[in-house]
């Protein structure tokens, strides 16, 4: 038996679907009027909250961009910097050079230790570079105090030893700023393993020229020269830090001696007393270098500086510019370095960006054709609601009576 | 012929009536709670004569409704348990639209948040940058403060319909029991005669208040129904009405709890209420809002802790060390009224990674402390003060009496008292403490690093020289002088590649390289290092870190679950709510299809019972035409 209905309940049944069909209408409406597929949690909770961990993640590589656009800027200032003071350690070393050959008389060689001082407070004028902020550039965290100042001829250091770095990938940091005190201050000596001195007392005319055959065996060791008579051949002798005896034999012009792996040419011929020593390298910052060298010039155009002396104060500066003319290079060379490594970590970071925003809009776009369709489906199945309810409302037995 | 006559008018009068109740069916076709009514023919008594037996008319029994009692009490089932479903699903659709922010609400501010702290790291030293990290705080807080807001409105609106809906329930209670009343006047059993329009209102007014809230109900003997609510308890009994009302929670005056109230004396029934829109929100209130609120605590509150730990860990611009960032966490704790002993409780955070999103009740039984955690029903005990879930629970003061109780919330007020502390940008701790430098006349390549744990300068320069013979002969390491002293032990060749090592009132320090003999290192209080982001790059670090829920979650991820939890919530409410009705929509029809009213079965009828009293005005007529026949047969 078929079941009895009741009138007011055909009616409310009728009504019941086409509220229903209205309410999916409203829903699809929506969808496109906002473009979204999700519209609340609720309507997709695992994708909604993927969206939100993509959009953070869109959002942390976009800082970290950000953050690599402020490194490369401070890395180039650091990069222009250092081009420069390479460019004024050269010229220091041509005049070096210049001021090394024996045909200059006192007054030139004068002029060139007036050059260098110049050149020394160009150095010291680049090592306080500020930068846009108006911060040092090379004062390590002491970004308000001027690092580098010239008391008297010396040149203090008043930054510290931090190097800034930047966060520019997911665990990633990079230094961003290099300290005065690494970049102008921080350089070997020498050729980098030990540094030979001629005594200052020598009154003899051999000029050292050092080369290195072996490995250093760091220690102080003493090159004396001595002369018995005048019918005997020159004699030295090396001894180590405690005064022990590690070599000896005659000398003559020309010859070399070689100490712990280092090989001592003289040029010219020492006289009796004269001393050199051979120490492990120390350090020396670049403006103590230049300092050397106008000293030089300085006492030799005075007279209480020897030809000889000048020649062998000359070379050892050489030898320390060239240091900082390399340790400055490397600096420049990891800052590139680092400057390539922010390009690379940026391309990186921009492809995952467009791939992160391609998956946030799959999982939130609407499919505009799939909601079309919907909307088509929804807009017949109300209106058939509709004419059923027309149809049915006017079948009554009390139409026939 | 007398007996044709009475016949016909039996036949009329049970027809007009038959008549009547079809028409009044009609016209109730659309009204609610009506029964559709009929009348049931039965034959007059007969006369027996020699005959046999002849018939003497028709009688008809008294109006009665069609009905049926099983398929009512499922109406009233099927209305409480749509109402609550329905209620749940409105209001977690209302919480899920809170969280619903395209932009990422939260999760957004939090990655500005860290942004803006990242852009300081990148300028340390330009106030711009810094008031920005403020700024950014500052609009954290007030999302913050905006979804507590919101949540605080759903509990406003909780707590005044529960005053409306107990009152509405007190009142129905009362017309069904002035209807009872009525009911058992008027009725007489005996003669199986009902006030039948009495009795559908009344199953209408049981079938409104099964909206508002579940119940059960008892039809006794002399007509009258009694209402039970919850487990049990009488609503209505015959003609007399135990009232509902609400009354504040002992422990928070901000929620509302249910009060019954039966021969003078107040109950808390709250958790025994079963269904009806009550049910439904006090659900809501127990499942998702108050749930919500916790887990907001548990990320303002571990977020807030967090940044501040780190923060205070870092030299501001001026050399001192930073503040708290944002306003220290508090846990509520609050006492039972009715508590007769001086015990006193005195909670704080000792752990933010490990605090859970719970309220808790500590109670004394009279020999020890009994702690339940609400959210899973979870009991530690203890004798003293004890540690918990991240919490100190420090009990001191006076002896404490059996039963004293307390409720303990870490999280549930965190959101609401979340604020930035932090006003002037130069207080930003974005520099390292301490910094490390090595000695100019250092002959090996050793390095040291610090990282600081402490809260205070140092009272003076620290020095770290390397000793061949520091821990005695040929056992080298480092000898520690100055404000610190201490001799760690460090294998130039075995831990070149570094080490941490622990240095009590400085931190950690990394040692690395071959130092030679006399190498020394100074750390020294980091001051006027403006240009320093150490701490601003550790306090960047914290938004990757996995700090809430023991390690699990990190803060966006957190509140990543919070959306979901409150999504999948709605979610499954909103199905919930949708198979309930097509059930009460089947009952509604299954009790329909018994009482309601056809119109085209009435329309049947009415034909039916007109030709009827057609033909019994014919034998009336036939009748008079006998009478008639017979007169003028005898008038000659």
């Amino acid at each position: 038996m078929s079941m009895r209905l009741s009138s007011s309940q055909i009616y409310q049944q009728s009504v019941n679907i086409m509220l229903e069909q209205q309410a999916k209408l409203t829903e699809v409406d929506q969808q496109i009027a906002s473009g979204k597929r999700i519209l609340k949690p609720s309507d997709d909770p695992s994708a909604t909250v993927q969206i939100l961990n993509l959009n953070t993640e869109v959002l942390k590589l976009e800082q970290y961009s950000s953050n690599i656009d402020a490194a490369r800027t401070q890395l180039s200032q650091t990069e222009e910097v250092l081009r420069q003071s390479g460019n004024v350690l050269q010229r220091a070393r041509e005049l070096l050079l210049q001021a090394n050959n024996d045909t200059l008389d006192s007054n030139n060689r004068k002029a060139i230790a007036g050059e260098l001082s110049s050149l020394k407070s160009q150095l010291v004028a680049l090592a306080n570079t500020r930068d846009a902020t108006g911060e040092y550039v090379f004062a390590g965290f002491q970004v308000g105090t001027q690092p580098f100042s010239e008391e008297g001829k010396n040149v203090v250091y008043a930054g510290d030893r931090a190097q800034r770095m930047t966060q520019v990938g997911s665990g990633i940091q990079m230094a961003v700023r290099d300290n005065g005190h690494e970049v102008f201050r921080n350089v070997r000596t020498g050729n980098g393993q030990f540094v030979v001195r001629a005594d200052e007392t020598n009154t003899g005319g051999a000029v050292v020229n050092p080369t290195q055959i072996g490995p250093f065996v760091a220690d102080t060791y003493t090159v004396s020269f001595s002369l018995v008579s005048a019918d005997t051949p020159m004699t030295y002798q090396v001894t180590d830090s405690a005064g022990a005896v590690v070599a000896a034999g005659d000398y003559f012009e020309g010859e070399f001696v070689d100490v712990g792996g280092a090989r001592l040419h003289f040029d010219g011929m020492p006289t009796n007393g004269d001393t050199y020593t051979v120490e492990p390298s120390d350090v020396r910052d670049v403006f103590a270098t230049i300092q050397d060298a106008v000293d030089v010039l300085e006492g030799f155009a005075s007279g209480t500086t020897s030809t000889a002396l000048l020649h062998n104060r000359l070379n050892e500066g050489l030898d320390n510019l060239d240091q900082s003319l390399s340790h400055l290079l490397d600096h420049r060379a990891g800052v590139g370095a680092r400057m390539n490594s922010l390009d690379t970590q940026q391309d990186v970071h921009e492809t995952n960006v467009i791939q992160l925003k391609e998956s946030i809009s799959s999982l939130e776009d609407l499919d505009y054709a799939e909601a079309v369709t919907e909307l088509n489906l929804r807009l017949t199945a109300l209106q058939a609601a509709q004419q059923a309810y027309i149809k049915i409302q006017n079948i009554s037995l009390f139409q026939y009576l | 012929m007398p007996e044709v006559l009475n016949i016909a008018t039996s036949g009329l009068l049970t027809l007009q009536r038959a008549l009547s109740t079809t028409s009044n069916n009609i016209v109730n076709v659309n009204t609610e709670g009506y029964s559709r009514q009929a009348v049931h023919f039965e034959t007059q008594q007969s006369r027996q004569t020699g005959a046999g037996f002849i018939g003497s008319g028709v009688t008809a029994s008294p109006v009665e409704r069609v009905y049926n009692a099983y398929l009512v009490d499922q109406v009233h089932l099927h209305t409480a348990s749509e109402s609550s479903l329905s209620t749940m699903s409105d209001m977690v659709s209302r919480l899920d639209n809170v969280l619903a922010d395209p932009a990422g609400g939260l999760n957004q501010n939090i990655q500005k948040f860290f942004s803006a702290v990242n852009s300081m790291a990148n300028n340390p030293a330009s106030s711009p940058e810094r008031r920005v990290v403020i700024a950014e705080a500052e609009a954290l807080a007030t999302q913050v403060k905006y979804l507590d807001n919101s949540l605080d409105q759903l509990n406003t609106e909780i707590n005044n319909r529960m005053v409306n809906l107990t009152n509405e329930i007190t009142e129905i209670a009362n017309n069904i029991a002035h209807i009872n009343e009525r009911i058992v006047f008027v009725s007489d059993s005996s003669a199986n005669i009902l006030p039948n329009d009495l009795m559908d209102q009344r199953d209408l007014l049981i079938t409104r208040l099964a909206s508002k809230v579940g119940v059960s109900t008892v039809e006794t003997n002399d007509g009258a129904v009694n209402v039970f609510i919850g487990t049990g308890q009488p609503l209505v009994v015959g003609s007399d009405v135990n009232a509902l009302s609400t009354a504040k929670n002992d422990f928070d005056s901000r929620r509302l709890e249910v009060v019954y109230t039966r021969d003078g004396s107040n109950a808390d029934i709250t958790s025994s209420i079963t269904g009806g829109e009550l049910k439904g929100l006090l659900n809501f209130r127990d499942q998702v809002l108050d749930e919500t609120r916790n887990q907001l605590g548990v990320l303002v509150v571990g977020l807030g802790e967090s940044i501040n730990e780190q923060h205070r860990l870092g030299l501001d611009l001026d050399g001192n060390f930073g503040q708290d960032f944002f306003k220290p966490a508090e846990v509520g704790v609050v006492a039972d009224p009715d508590n007769a002993g001086a015990a006193v409780i005195d909670v704080t955070i000792s752990d933010y990674t490990d605090i859970e999103a719970s309220d808790y009740q500590l109670r004394y039984d009279g020999s020890q402390w009994l702690m339940l955690r609400k959210s899973d029903s979870s009991v530690t005990t203890s004798a003293g003060s004890f540690t918990l879930d991240g919490m100190d629970i420090s009990i001191t003061g006076g002896a404490p009496q059996t039963g004293d109780t307390y409720l303990i919330r870490p999280t549930h007020g965190g959101a609401a008292a979340f604020e930035v502390q932090l006003s002037k940008p130069g207080d930003i701790a974005a520099a390292a403490a301490l910094r490390s430098e090595s000695n100019d006349t250092n002959l090996g390549d050793a390095a040291l690093s610090v990282s600081a744990d402490i809260d205070s300068a140092i009272a003076g320069d620290i020095t770290v020289s390397f000793d061949p013979d520091a821990m005695g002969p040929g056992m080298p390491g480092y000898t520690v002088s100055g404000a610190v002293t201490a001799t760690i032990a460090y294998d130039p060749v075995a831990d070149a590649s570094g080490v941490d090592v622990a240095l009590a009132g400085i931190g950690t320090l990394h040692l690395s390289g071959n130092p030679e003999a006399g190498d020394s290192f100074t750390i020294a209080n980091n001051l006027t290092a403006t240009g320093d982001n150490t701490n601003a790059l550790a306090l960047v670090d914290m938004q990757e870190l996995r700090v809430l829920e023991n390690g699990k979650s990190s803060f966006q991820s957190f509140y990543g679950n919070i959306v979901a939890d409150v999504g999948v919530k709605a979610r499954q409410a909103e199905v919930n709510a949708s198979t309930e009705t097509t059930l009460l929509q089947q009952a509604q029809t299954a009790r329909a299809s018994v009482s309601g009213v056809n119109l085209d079965e009435e329309a049947a009828n009415l034909l039916k019972f007109q030709q009827a009293y057609q033909a019994a005005a014919r034998v009336v007529s036939v009748a008079d035409s006998m009478f008639q026949t017979l007169l003028s047969a005898t008038r000659r």
